[in-house]
């Protein structure tokens, strides 16, 4: 693949904050596909017993990935998500550094692949962070 | 059986470079999918050949750590993943 760069006045070379979110989501959709197809056959996997395993307690975030996030995201009924606490991987906080540049309706990406953790968590057993234990299976909702 | 489960087939199999062991695991799965997933999946899968490699990379690597059956290594496994997909967002074009 090429890098996307573009080149600052001083000759930097310069992330394109809406090209590495726009790869992001398209990277968090292939990687929910991915667990969609190891969910459609789960017991193929010995993972017929996921419904008793313990949900996981959201990681606590490093110190350097600490999430400064502002925006309120929402879940699928439009129920708010308080996301302070509940930076999945780490990187959420990132990814809102990258999006300040970036214009408000592009702010969507980022609770598009929000919701993609969430839902490749759900599939795998490991429930939401505010209602516990969702059990595992291939109909979780999709919103594009 | 449906158009949309014969199209992802169909693309599957035809795939120019994954190989059989891989087309037949993925392509077993196709009719356990719901329609929703199916008009998630089709378009990504038909945009370019690279995105199915994609998922076939990601399904074999979290078919392994699934098959331990222990929710703390899956958790450091999609920790890891997910710092990967950022990381590689970021260098991709």
């Amino acid at each position: 693949m090429k890098l996307n760069f573009r080149t600052t006045e001083r000759g930097e070379k310069e992330k394109d904050p809406k090209k590495v979110l726009d790869n992001m989501r398209k990277y968090t959709n292939l990687s929910l596909i991915a667990t969609m197809f190891l969910c459609a056959v789960m017991p193929a996997f010995g993972l017929e017993n996921t419904s008793e395993m313990k949900p996981i307690k959201p990681m606590e975030p490093t110190q350097s990935h600490k999430p400064e996030i502002t925006k309120q995201f929402v879940d699928e009924s439009g129920k708010p998500i308080n996301t302070e606490n509940e930076d999945p991987f780490g990187i959420l906080a990132e990814m809102k550094e990258m999006s300040r540049s970036l214009p408000q309706d592009e702010d969507n990406h980022l609770e598009q692949i929000f919701r993609d953790f969430q839902r490749e968590r759900a599939l795998l057993g490991y429930g939401s962070y505010e209602s516990g234990y969702i059990p595992a299976g291939p109909d979780i909702p999709i919103i594009k | 059986m449906s158009d949309k489960i014969n199209a992802l087939k169909d693309l599957i199999l035809n795939h120019p470079t994954l190989s059989m062991v891989d087309k037949e695991e993925l392509v077993n799965r196709v009719e356990s999918l719901s329609e929703e997933q199916l008009d998630f999946i089709l378009p990504l899968v038909q945009e370019k050949s690279e995105n199915l490699e994609k998922i076939n990379e990601f399904f074999q690597a979290k078919k392994e750590v699934l098959a331990s059956n222990d929710p703390e290594k899956i958790e450091a496994f999609l920790q890891e993943h997910y710092k990967k997909l950022w990381d590689e967002a970021q260098q991709a074009e």
